[in-house]
């Protein structure tokens, strides 16, 4: 045995391997659910550190300052390439809101240019524009939450985004209401969370839908 | 008035200034019009002593002033000056031809100089031009200001002093009789003064006064009286608040430039640069500096002083890049205990923030390391370096704190506290030099391995010499002393015999000290001894380097690059034109390629070469190929294209905008009409196409527009600068873009035969240290053998003198120190060796060890008689081989320097070791095997005590998580399985293994990651981060990330990334993989340019602490380099105890 390369002895001890246990789950790209900092902790990765965790009942959460959270920070996560997939979050308003999320960003395009799309959420409607969109016009129409989101209460969000279509959802207990769901242009990637004081954000999940 | 302290002295040239100072009538001088402003008679002052004298003038229009200086014998000086207007002339500055009137008042004669009265333009940025011109239009011109003109007698004559600053000197053995100053109508004299000079034979005080700029201490008095006198002992002129230097406003303004100049490392004192503290002083071994300075309260402030002695480069803008006496003086902030060499001599009454607070007045005795310096003490006469031309000087000032990187000379901006009331420097009771018998103290055949010590005496005393022998890795082998009983003035000579047991390359550390045991200097040194030259190689030879003869400071003598030449076995140069191979025959060199002589406008509009070009070109050739007969090919290109790696190697084809396109088609017409017109008229000479960095770009774009290799080129010439990249390390930048050139040919149906460029690797060991320079020397060397190449040119002859050392390219990247001290580098000596046992050499083959990272390449060595060489090495660690001999018989062992041991085979069988440090075997027979028994990382392992973050043997601790994040061309997401095994050495560990899905390029990683579920914290402040990887040689790269103490996930991926390889998977079995988190305290430096951690968002580096571990990223590779063709490996990885230490 002393004579073989390692590289043959990895070979060798395959053959008579020993696997404790597998994982081949990694469709998720992104996942902050804010437990790892303590309550207080301004995370430095978001909002320059403008944003406090809080803690209650032993939910870490968000509050968010206003303005993009991921700022030059965005393509760490290798958002620019995400273009079909499934965004998941908790929102509370705890004031009259408005969350504007990207979400398609730079990264590939076809015929028309924009600079982004993004989903407005506030407690009585969700909305989709493509910002600095040229060349052309599209029907983005806005739809009504009814009833509306009540301050204070959590609500799980559900946003697919693949394409050629945006899908806004929210669960309402176990039931998934599609609050908005259309047709846009192709192309995008990413995500950002922008907007104005007066909501919280925690479990965020991003979920690819094709396996690797 | 100045206010020295002169005694009777004082009182008597008073009463004289009274009686001779007057208003003389015009008259006509060196045959112009022109009143007497001022004559002194000195005979008639009937001093017992020769005095000093100084006057001030000033030119007061266009009109020259005219000095003229007799000696009671007769002797004549004179001195002419003129106020004039400077231009711009910077470096593509668009204020370049801008005139700036009456901004330099011209010397002539005497003394030799431009003193640039208003700031001289050339140093500043466009933007600071922008910003400062206007006020520079509001100080006094050229021919408004005052100048002090002064001489002081010293033992050999007089010196000449303008504004406090040294400005040359003329010798006499006689007193002066006569100062006459002369000038046009509006010249004016005032303030003369004749005085007892304040320099003696040990003390020089400066006057700066003249030289300070004044800012917050400017309202500030001192406990001292302003002038001449001595403080605890030592002569200073003191000077006030108002004409304190202020050390804050010290700045760098224009630094480097075009990447081999730079202005800040070449001002001179007369620049006139209020950003500029810096004095001319006359040349001495002056070993210290005695500062009075007071430490600015301000926070803001550093508190930090560098007190520098040097001599600045200016004649060609290439600046001094090394030969700095520099130290710093921690000073001592409000309420904090002075360090013992600072000593209160008084209090400074300061201003800040509206209230008055007295400050203590500091006097500071400051070594300087002149051993930093030594060539520049040594040099006699004027320095064709400078533009002062004042004969022998040196440059002495003060600024802040200094950077790293290439910046170690200048200054980073942060302000210093310091503010300078005085300063005087001392010369060293002794000096010492050192003559070498043989240049750079190298020895070959039968030379004499010795080196002279002269120490001379400026103070009676004994003085001991000591010194001591290191080998390459520092181990002390020798340490002696000699002390020398001498009497003031008396120099004497002691040879230091060199002789060692082995040869090889050894360090030689000078101390120098005077009784009880104080330390004037320390000189670093080295020698090498090189033994018999056996080599047969002629002119054919593949060896050859650099050598710049002249520009950058650097050698100029063909005497002294032949000799070393010569001693490293390297028979091809570039770029020197001034000899003949005829008149470098006594070092058998050549000149390596003829240059890339055509260019894009030599095509006509039917895209042939014009006949003027042609007839340019011919007539050239003939002239050089009559010059050196024996060189045989010529470039075609040369730095002519872009250098990024070409997509086809990912499997991409690339796209192009037309007018790359156009480009691409008019550079395959250039160079298939260059071609064929060296084909037709010098069929002698062989053509080396692209010599653009790695090539691998100009070649793909080429043949993808038709360039037809076959006929057209003999060789792809490669002119990767390598740097600090590790050789192996398969990337465009690295020597072994040899293979993306070679794989690009391949795609497009060619065979291209590699060589090197007369311009090859350059590796600064500034960054890389002079063992690993020697190392990827060597291997860049062996590289090229593993290829065939031709031509082997990496480094440079000797480092650079000039600002171009400080680079990451080819100024630091010498085989030698630079000229005039030639000290050997380990790549030298590692050089030398690999010439020597690699003469004559054919590959025969690349023969396989059993691993994919222990090279061993067999050559026939055609010598006479005829034998067989082995080369062996890694790219990471150590490795034990056996070789297999078909019977028995006996082998030379040879190590990188040199160093030969006989080793007789037992069974056939013969056992060596290689590592990073290349080794060879001599043997008269081949091996029929080589094969790896053995490999070690020692020096890899954690620190005893390590405690893991996470031992890495729990699955469910883990995620693996295939994000996008390093998405792209060269690597791409994979499919990976992740398991928890057990490892029968390290026992429960994780495993990644790569799952096969389509074909892919070499070049092309597929990666994932493994992220702890819950990051874990690191308690205190590592340095460090590493985890245990059980490798597959596959130079797949492992990606550590973190998160720091505010929330930011950091990893080590930044950009021009990991050049050295130190998160690449280049061993087999265990290794401790490590990698720095602050690689200023961290054993693993950042060799990289730039910073190698990215975060997620802003934030400094390094992180604030404390950290925690969250995960790996790995991008494995499916196959590795053999080092010449890519081999499949086994895509998996094992990995144990992640973890970081301090």
């Amino acid at each position: 045995m002393k004579k073989l390369w390692p590289a043959l002895g990895i070979l060798i001890s395959l053959l008579n391997l020993e696997v404790l246990g597998t994982d081949s789950s990694d469709r998720i790209l992104w996942q902050e659910n804010f437990s790892r900092f303590p309550a207080g902790f301004r995370p430095g990765c978001y909002h320059d550190g403008k944003g406090e965790v809080l803690v209650e009942n032993g939910k870490h959460f968000y509050r968010f300052p206003g303005g993009f959270m991921l700022g030059s920070g965005w393509n760490y996560y290798g958002a620019s390439h995400w273009k079909n997939y499934v965004l998941r979050f908790q929102l509370r308003f705890t004031s009259k809101a408005s969350l504007y999320l990207v979400v398609k960003r730079g990264g590939w395009r076809e015929k028309f240019n924009y600079l982004w799309y993004y989903v407005t959420i506030t407690p009585a409607q969700v909305s989709v524009n493509a910002h600095n969109l040229t060349d052309t016009k599209e029907d983005l129409p806005p739809r009504k939450i009814e009833p509306v989101l009540e301050t204070g209460r959590w609500y799980d969000f559900e946003i697919k985004v693949t394409a050629r279509n945006i899908q806004v959802c929210v669960l309402d207990g176990k039931e998934k209401r599609i609050l908005w769901n259309q047709e846009v242009l192709a192309g995008g990637g990413g995500i950002d969370f922008h907007g104005s004081v007066g909501f919280d954000l925690t479990n965020i999940e991003v979920e690819e839908l094709e396996s690797k | 008035m100045r206010n020295h302290n002169l005694g009777q002295g004082k009182a008597e040239v008073t009463h004289l200034f009274c009686l001779f100072f007057f208003l003389l009538p015009s008259f006509t001088l060196f045959g112009q019009s022109a009143k007497k402003l001022y004559q002194e008679d000195f005979s008639a002052l009937n001093l017992s002593y020769s005095p000093s004298f100084g006057i001030s003038f000033k030119t007061g229009g266009p009109e020259t002033v005219q000095i003229l200086v007799e000696t009671e014998k007769g002797e004549k000086k004179t001195v002419s000056v003129r106020a004039m207007d400077q231009k711009g002339g910077g470096y593509q500055s668009k204020f370049a031809e801008t005139l700036y009137p009456d901004s330099i008042l011209k010397f002539q004669g005497a003394i030799n100089l431009d003193y640039y009265i208003r700031p001289r333009v050339k140093r500043y940025t466009d933007k600071q031009i922008e910003e400062k011109q206007e006020g520079w239009k509001k100080m006094p011109g050229a021919s408004e200001k005052f100048v002090r003109i002064e001489i002081h007698p010293d033992k050999s004559g007089y010196t000449w002093w303008l504004d406090g600053r040294y400005a040359g000197r003329f010798d006499t053995t006689n007193r002066l009789k006569n100062f006459t100053i002369t000038g046009g109508p509006k010249a004016e004299v005032k303030d003369r003064e004749v005085f007892l000079t304040p320099e003696d034979d040990i003390f020089l005080p400066i006057n700066y006064a003249l030289v300070a700029q004044p800012g917050a201490m400017r309202e500030a008095s001192i406990s001292l009286s302003p002038g001449f006198q001595k403080v605890k002992g030592i002569p200073f002129i003191v000077s006030d608040g108002n004409r304190s230097g202020d050390i804050s406003l010290v700045k760098e303004m224009r630094g480097s430039f075009a990447l081999e100049c730079d202005e800040y490392l070449s001002r001179t004192a007369f620049d006139g640069m209020p950003e500029s503290q810096l004095v001319s002083v006359p040349q001495a071994f002056y070993y210290k500096a005695w500062v009075l300075f007071a430490v600015d309260p301000d926070p803001k402030k550093d508190p930090i002083l560098t007190v520098r002695l040097t001599r600045l480069a200016s004649r060609s803008t290439v600046g001094r890049g090394t030969a700095f006496a520099d130290t710093y003086l921690p000073l001592p902030r409000p309420g904090e205990k002075p360090s013992p060499n600072i000593v209160q001599v008084g209090t400074v009454k300061h201003k800040a923030e509206s209230k008055e607070i007295e400050l203590p007045l500091y006097l500071a005795e400051v070594t300087l390391p002149l051993g930093e310096m030594m060539d520049l003490l040594w040099q006699k006469g004027q320095d064709e370096a400078s533009e002062l031309r004042i004969g022998e000087f040196l440059d002495f000032e003060f600024l802040g704190r200094r950077g790293t990187k290439g910046r170690e000379h200048k200054p980073t901006g942060s302000p210093s506290a310091g503010n300078i009331f005085g300063v005087t420097l001392e010369k060293a009771p002794a000096e010492f030099r050192l003559e070498q018998r043989q240049p750079g103290n190298i020895f070959l055949n039968e030379e004499k391995p010795e080196v002279q010590a002269v120490v001379k005496a400026n103070l009676p005393g004994k003085y001991t010499l000591i010194w001591t022998i290191t080998d390459v890795k520092g181990k002390q082998l020798q340490r002696r002393e000699k002390t020398l009983s001498l009497v003031s003035g008396q120099e004497e000579s002691y040879v230091i015999p060199l002789n060692m047991a082995e040869l090889g390359y050894y360090g030689l550390k000078f101390e120098f000290l005077a009784e009880g045991k104080k330390e004037i200097l320390s000189h670093k040194g080295s020698f090498a001894l090189l033994g018999a030259d056996t080599r047969q190689a002629g002119y054919e030879s593949p060896y050859g380097s650099w050598w710049f003869d002249g520009p950058h400071l650097s050698i100029r003598q063909p005497e002294i690059a032949g000799s070393l030449y010569l001693k490293a076995g390297l028979r091809k140069f570039a770029y020197s034109n001034r000899y003949t191979e005829e008149e470098l025959a006594p070092w058998k060199m050549t000149k390596s390629s003829f240059p890339w002589l055509f260019r894009l406008s030599d095509l006509t509009e039917e895209g042939k070469l014009s006949e003027e070009a042609k007839q340019r070109v011919a007539n050239y050739l003939k002239e050089q190929m009559a010059r050196y007969p024996h060189c045989n090919s010529v470039l075609i290109f040369h730095e002519s294209h872009g250098n990024n790696t070409p997509l086809e190697l990912a499997g991409v084809t690339p796209t192009f905008t037309d007018q790359q396109e156009k480009d691409c088609k008019k550079k395959v017409l250039l160079a298939t009409q260059a071609a064929e017109f060296y084909r037709q008229n010098f069929p002698q000479l062989k053509i080396i196409f692209g010599n653009t960095s790695g090539s691998a770009h100009i070649v793909a774009d080429l043949l993808r527009f038709g360039f037809k290799p076959e006929k057209n080129i003999d060789y792809v010439g490669m002119e990767t600068p390598g740097q600090t990249f590790m050789p192996e390390l398969v990337d465009t930048g690295s020597t072994m873009a040899i293979w993306m050139v070679r794989e690009i040919g391949r795609m497009y149906g060619y065979q291209l035969p590699v060589t090197s460029c007369y311009e090859y690797t350059s590796r600064p060991s500034r960054v890389l240290g002079e063992e690993r320079q020697a190392e990827y020397y060597t291997r860049d060397g062996l590289l090229g053998l593993a290829h065939r190449f031709d031509h082997i040119n990496p480094g440079l002859i000797a480092d650079v003198g000039s600002s171009y050392f400080n680079t990451y390219i080819y100024g630091g990247g010498g085989f030698t120190e630079r000229y005039p001290l030639l000290y050997p580098k380990p790549s030298f000596v590692a050089m030398a060796t690999l010439t020597r046992v690699l003469d004559k050499v054919k590959l025969r083959r690349v023969v396989p060890t059993g691993s994919l990272t222990v090279y061993a390449l067999e050559f026939d060595r055609q010598r006479t008689p005829a034998d067989i060489a082995y080369a062996f090495w890694t790219p990471r660690g150590q490795a034990q081989l056996t070789l297999n001999f078909p019977g028995e018989s006996e082998i030379i062992f040879v190590d990188t320097y040199g160093q030969e041991k006989k080793i007789r085979t037992s069974g056939g069988k013969a056992s060596v070791s290689t590592s990073t440090s290349p080794t060879y075997v001599l043997s008269s027979l081949p091996a029929n095997q080589v094969l790896v028994t053995k490999r070690t990382y020692s020096e890899d392992a954690p620190p005893p005590g390590f405690n893991p973050a996470n031992r890495m043997d729990k699955l469910e601790e883990w995620r693996k998580i295939t994000d996008y994040s390093f998405s792209g061309h060269f690597s791409r997401r994979g499919n990976f399985l992740l398991r928890q095994v057990n490892d029968p050495e390290k026992g429960p560990c994780l495993e990644l293994e790569l799952q096969k899905t389509e074909e892919l390029p070499a070049l092309v990683a597929e990666y994932t990651a493994i992220k702890l579920k819950k990051p874990i914290e690191v308690p205190g402040k590592p340095h460090t981060i590493g985890v245990w990887v059980k490798g597959n040689s596959s130079w797949s790269k492992i990606i550590f990330e973190i998160e720091d103490g505010e929330g930011r996930l950091w990893r080590s991926s930044g950009g021009y990334h990991d050049w050295a390889g130190d998160l690449t998977v280049n061993f087999d079995g265990w290794r401790f993989l490590r990698f720095f988190i602050d690689s200023e305290r961290s054993p693993i430096k950042n060799v990289s340019p730039g910073r190698q951690w990215e975060s997620n968002g802003g934030g400094a580096w390094p992180p604030s602490y404390p950290i925690k571990i969250s995960g790996l990223y790995v991008l494995m590779k499916r196959k590795a380099i053999d080092p010449v063709e890519m081999r499949e490996v086994v895509p998996i990885l094992r990995f144990k105890d992640i973890g970081a230490y301090e």
